[in-house]
């Protein structure tokens, strides 16, 4: 009566990033995404050693699964909104908080668009208030240098709207 | 202190709870037995074999040692920190075909007005909306996701734990901002401050007709209207609220 968990618990999965660089993980581990549970269910059908593949990054994908097989077995801590302190360590716990702690920019919003594409809402929650925290003291012009983005070209008479829009929300009620 | 296992360990670890379980089961079921012996053993039989009686005794206490040993082991099994896994590796690199890569259905630039939409409203969401709204000067991109009519900050108000000062502007100021939380669809707020004392009121009774999510620590909102609100999350200092929730209201989830 136990074997047929036990069975399914021990099975193996293969994913295969987009680089072709191919994973074997544990059953459980892959179901942790929606996405690729849904996939597993589909592969299943045709052949049982086939190796899905996923449009993500090789370094991406290994990050993932290392998410995935920890939090199979560990329930992920909900995020409050919105965030009481931008010390991640005190809202999520240690591991989560290390995991996310990612010295690459670009990693960080790879995850997130990872955790969006294959459907793991703790993931997304988790990256996205990583996010939330790196951008949460600094100011327009401060993010726009940080990420590289270009600033809107607006005339004096917008400029002086937004400004007269966000005056609520700006300090002493000048933007 | 918690005994921390290798993240390799932590199936064997799974499989080992279940036995010693079965084991423990097994010496409860044992000392019930024993429990039914006792009685045969009368005064005059373990006068005439004073070993029978030592030995049963004996087993007793075996028993329940036991007992108490397994109990002691899976409390502590079920207790083990597990370290840290380690990255998983290729096992093996095939390339494949680019038409077996399952498509991607959003694929922006990883980069903060790279996201897409729903996921840009996540992080948002996530901070005050004061702090919030002022990303919107950032560029023009970020600007629609602040801005967005339907997911923006101005329908999903979230009100930091130390922040009264916002609503304590000029008139002119809050009578826009008014103007916008009319048509708010959700709110989090972290205390009571989202009352007729600092978001101004007029008429006396505000309906926000469009409002469906409501969670927040305080409750005074006796002059105000939810009728769509669909679900509501309160603190405990707000449990007498219920009195003034119309009987009509058709919210969902408490």
């Amino acid at each position: 009566m136990e074997t047929a968990p036990m069975e399914t618990e021990q099975r193996l999965v293969k994913l295969s990033s987009s680089q072709g660089d191919v994973f074997e993980v544990e059953f459980g581990t892959a179901c942790y995404a929606d996405v690729v549970k849904q996939m597993i269910d589909f592969t299943s059908e045709s052949s049982d050693a086939e190796t899905i593949p996923l449009n993500l990054k090789t370094t991406v994908l290994e990050k993932v699964l290392q998410y995935c097989d920890y939090h199979r077995d560990n329930e992920p801590k909900e995020i409050p909104k919105p965030l009481p302190t931008t010390n991640l360590g005190e809202i999520v716990g240690d591991w989560d908080a290390a995991f996310i702690n990612v010295d690459d920019e670009n990693m960080l919003y790879e995850l997130i668009l990872a955790a969006n594409y294959l459907d793991i809402k703790p993931l997304l929650d988790l990256a996205c208030a990583k996010a939330a925290c790196a951008i949460k003291h600094m100011t327009p012009d401060a993010i726009r240098e940080h990420f590289n983005l270009q600033p809107e070209q607006m005339t004096p008479e917008e400029e002086q709207e937004m400004l007269e829009e966000l005056k609520w929300c700006t300090d002493g009620g000048a933007a | 202190m918690r005994p921390i296992i290798d993240w390799a360990d932590k199936a064997n670890v799974r499989q080992l709870v279940p036995l010693l379980k079965k084991i423990k089961l097994l010496e409860a079921q044992t000392a019930v037995v024993l429990s039914e012996v006792r009685p045969y053993v009368t005064p005059t039989l373990a006068d005439k074999m004073p070993r029978l009686s030592n030995s049963l005794q004996k087993l007793d206490q075996s028993v329940v040692s036991r007992y108490d040993m397994l109990r002691g082991l899976i409390k502590t099994l079920g207790g083990v920190a597990v370290a840290k896994p380690p990255a998983p590796q290729p096992i093996a690199n095939e390339p494949l075909p680019p038409d077996a890569i399952a498509a991607q259905p959003y694929s922006g630039r990883p980069s903060l007005d790279g996201l897409p939409p729903d996921v840009a409203h996540i992080v948002l969401a996530l901070l005050p909306t004061k702090d919030a709204a002022p990303l919107s000067r950032v560029n023009k991109f970020i600007k629609q996701h602040v801005t967005d009519d339907t997911r923006g900050v101005y329908r999903h108000l979230v009100i930091g734990e130390d922040e009264r000062e916002w609503r304590q502007r000029e008139d002119e100021t809050l009578h826009k901002l008014k103007q916008k939380l009319s048509r708010l669809r959700t709110v989090h707020d972290w205390d009571y401050y989202f009352d007729q004392g600092h978001v101004p009121t007029s008429p006396a009774t505000v309906a926000f007709s469009q409002l469906e999510e409501l969670y927040v620590e305080g409750w005074s909102f006796q002059r105000w209207q939810f009728p769509s609100l669909l679900r509501l999350q309160l603190g405990e200092t707000s449990r007498e609220c219920w009195s003034v929730l119309p009987s009509s209201n058709p919210c969902r989830r408490l």
